[in-house]
């Protein structure tokens, strides 16, 4: 039997994650490189929220969390098929610790997040709203590219 | 701390994002515009006219998003804009800091034919905030300016 995190929260969470094979469905390599004026490229967005959701990840698993994690493969940041596969690699172990949790640690562990503390549900939704910044800033970056965006991020992020 | 109270700690640290971007600003910086997207300003004044949808809504558990500030200066005055969000966000403390711990379970008509509590209904406000601030980050980027502590530390 599921427990309630995965159960009440994780399926409305998958929507949110779901977004983001999306919007790459309108990205090609080439693109990556773009950067607005005094901005990370896009590849440089598309790295750092791999790097903040690893975090994530951790936090489930240590019930810590930092932001110090980098991943040292230098061509993630021009490649759209490591990215991707990075991404699902990681949405993968995501829902695998939650299930792990037990009701106990949904009701009572906290996330020590260094001068604050997250309980667990409360962790999933700010990583939630972590895909929801970048989907938004990436946004930007692909309407001024003039890329048609998909109708479901046009409906969520417009 | 009450769900109630915790929720209304939550609206005004995520609308408190707004104040602290317009004092990076000059109205020639609302300008600002990226092929393909609004200027600053015309992103501002969509934020503000989200921010009354969503305030109408959690007084009649109606949500659409028709309504539109018919004073245009607004997209190219950060005093006006500073005003207006003033006004909302105090209407908006107003109105959530009378509701119970039932109403946050009240269901209402807020996304078309999609029935959602009003607790779902204003976290879904909250995320229109940070979608406002996502890319408002791309232009303050742009035009060089220094980030807040809390947007550098909930934006990025």
């Amino acid at each position: 039997m599921p427990n309630s995190l995965i159960a009440d929260k994780f399926p409305i969470f998958e929507i949110y994650q779901s977004m983001r094979p999306l919007l790459f469905s309108v990205i090609e390599d080439g693109d990556l490189a773009y950067a607005p004026a005094n901005c990370p490229s896009l590849g440089e967005l598309a790295v750092q929220i791999g790097e903040w959701q690893q975090s994530y990840v951790d936090s489930f698993k240590t019930f810590k969390q930092d932001f110090e994690y980098r991943n040292p493969d230098p061509e993630l940041r021009t490649s759209k098929a490591k990215l991707l596969a990075w991404y699902a690699k990681m949405d993968a172990e995501l829902k695998k610790t939650i299930e792990g949790l037990s009701e106990e640690q949904i009701r009572n562990q906290k996330v020590d997040k260094g001068g604050w503390e997250a309980s667990l549900t409360w962790n999933l939704e700010i990583y939630k709203e972590c895909l929801i910044i970048f989907y938004s800033k990436a946004w930007v970056y692909l309407k001024q590219m003039g890329k048609e965006l998909p109708p479901y991020i046009v409906t969520w992020i417009s | 701390m009450t769900a109630v109270k915790s929720m209304l700690k939550h609206v005004r640290d995520y609308n408190n994002l707004k104040p602290q971007m317009l004092e990076l600003l000059s109205d020639a910086d609302l300008a600002h515009t990226f092929s393909g997207s609004p200027s600053l300003g015309e992103l501002c004044k969509e934020m503000g006219e989200t921010e009354q949808s969503y305030l109408n809504s959690f007084k009649t558990t109606k949500l659409d998003f028709k309504y539109r500030n018919p004073d245009a200066a607004l997209a190219t005055s950060v005093s006006a804009l500073a005003a207006w969000y003033a006004a909302l966000d105090n209407e908006m403390d107003e109105v959530l800091a009378k509701f119970t711990e039932d109403d946050l379970q009240t269901t209402g008509n807020f996304r078309g034919n999609w029935e959602v509590t009003m607790q779902v209904n204003l976290e879904i406000y909250l995320q229109a905030v940070l979608i406002f601030c996502g890319k408002a980050w791309v232009h303050l980027h742009a035009l060089g300016k220094q980030m807040p502590e809390q947007w550098a530390d909930w934006i990025g």
